[in-house]
């Protein structure tokens, strides 16, 4: 078992689909060092990832050092390196704990492995996205699922442009156990946030907070240009509201927000987080009738 | 003897493609524009989506919602533009994208109109039951004054979807011009 000393920044990622539950506790944020504990992690979705490696990238650059801690689940551990998450980790990264074997087949019809996601990258990630999405929810849904989830690739590389890029990854779901047929998709980027990107329009400097920033970036035709548009984000949740229940949820500084969209049905929650993220991450999911 | 319009098609995508983003919105615009500049004469412009599996309402808008803007504005020419191969998510998105900027443009396939087109289907039904006509002849057919007629041309000349030339006499005075489908 590996010794970290108190006081070194502490992110446990245990149970099921732990940044889904929205617990995000970075402990002592103050110290130059991240640690992520992944030992006790059973299950991971995108946004898990995802983040991880927009995180580790955001920490690397100040001159963190960078631990990650694997999960003593062996098949866990499979998972995040056929998901190419321990490849996209910073490159002096200490990964602690045992790596299987790795036997790489191929699976693009079903996930979109952890992907650098740069302006210059876009066409491929489009196409391995729409083919995941069309592939398993079939032409009809996977064409309206990607008209929704390719404006949160959009915001990431229009908005949440920063050196060290965005992360991308998509894992698609049978359905055989929840009775849906489900497109998670998470793209986490490291960028200046949706605060700071409101605020450069003049009509929004009034913007006082994160979660502030969120329910004015949630809302139809507000933008951080000067430009009449800003329906990005409404369209992430409204492109197959009349077919697929879509749930997204949005951090980005010290803010989040859960929204979930069914044809006339709207739920929104916004909170207020004990920790920042830098730049924003995003997860969504549509889920359709098996 | 009536001279054959020349027809540019433009493809907006291989078959298969998936397409997201302002930056590749603002590209396939520039590329759609350069190729309409170099074309002589004005041609009639199809945009042809055949192959595109879906794309984002911000790839729409910054492709198509400010191309119709550069046409309504003169900055490029087209005797008519249509827009073909579009499937039901795809003509979605376009359908949203006029809308929200209330603009409109022509289905090829069934000559309607997709977008804003609200009060403008019945005008361009019309027009195109009338095939070649002055305003006036729309405004009778229409049961409305010249003025709000030639608004409505107006409009439909901008979107591509009826040529405008001089008519060869004005009946009363003054210029007056004579309506084409293209």
């Amino acid at each position: 078992m590996p010794a970290w000393h108190a006081g070194v920044v502490l992110l446990e990622l245990a149970g099921r689909h732990p940044l889904l539950r929205g617990n995000l506790r970075l402990q002592d944020r103050s110290r130059p060092e991240l640690m992520i504990d992944a030992r006790h992690l059973e299950f991971a979705s995108p946004l898990d990832l995802a983040a991880v490696a927009a995180l580790t990238h955001t920490h690397a650059v100040s001159g963190a050092e960078v631990t990650l801690l694997l999960p003593e689940s062996r098949s866990v551990t499979s998972y995040l390196q056929r998901m190419d998450l321990l490849k996209h980790l910073p490159e002096e990264a200490r990964v602690v704990g045992t790596l299987p074997h790795e036997v790489r087949n191929d699976h693009s019809a079903n996930l979109l492995e952890v992907t650098r996601l740069k302006e210059s990258a876009v066409g491929e990630v489009n196409q391995r996205i729409g083919f995941v999405a069309t592939t398993h929810l079939g032409k009809r849904f996977g064409r309206q699922a990607f008209t929704g989830l390719g404006e949160l690739i959009d915001n990431a590389v229009s908005h949440g442009a920063s050196s060290l890029g965005a992360f991308i990854t998509a894992q698609a779901y049978s359905g055989k156990t929840t009775g849906r047929r489900r497109l998670e998709v998470s793209v986490c980027d490291t960028g200046m946030g949706v605060l700071d990107h409101l605020r450069r329009n003049p009509q929004h400097s009034d913007v006082a907070d994160s979660v502030q920033a969120l329910e004015r970036a949630l809302s139809p035709r507000v933008s951080g240009t000067g430009e009449d548009r800003g329906n990005g984000l409404p369209d992430v949740l409204s492109g197959a509201k009349e077919t697929a229940i879509t749930s997204l949820i949005l951090r980005s500084g010290n803010g989040a927000v859960t929204a979930s969209h069914y044809r006339e049905h709207i739920f929104t929650a916004y909170q207020h987080t004990t920790d920042r993220v830098t730049g924003t991450w995003a997860w969504l999911r549509v889920s359709f009738p098996a | 003897m009536k001279a054959k319009k020349y027809v540019l098609t433009f493809p907006v995508s291989e078959p298969g493609t998936f397409l997201s983003t302002r930056g590749t919105g603002a590209h396939k615009r520039s590329e759609l524009e350069a190729v309409l500049r170099s074309a002589s004469p004005a041609p009639v412009l199809e945009i042809d989506f055949t192959g595109t599996e879906a794309m984002t309402h911000s790839f729409v808008d910054e492709f198509l919602g400010k191309f119709y803007v550069s046409l309504a504005a003169g900055d490029v020419q087209a005797v008519g533009v249509r827009l073909v191969g579009l499937n039901e998510e795809t003509r979605e998105s376009v359908a949203v994208c006029l809308e929200r900027r209330k603009q409109f443009a022509v289905q090829g396939e069934d000559h309607t109109l997709l977008g804003d087109t609200n009060v403008m289907a019945d005008t361009y039904a019309q027009a195109r039951k009338l095939g070649a006509f002055r305003a006036q002849e729309l405004a009778d057919a229409l049961g409305i004054s010249v003025t709000n007629a030639n608004n409505r041309l107006k409009r439909l000349v901008q979107a591509g979807a009826l040529s405008r030339d001089r008519a060869p006499g004005p009946e009363r005075g003054g210029k007056e011009f004579m309506y084409t489908l293209p």
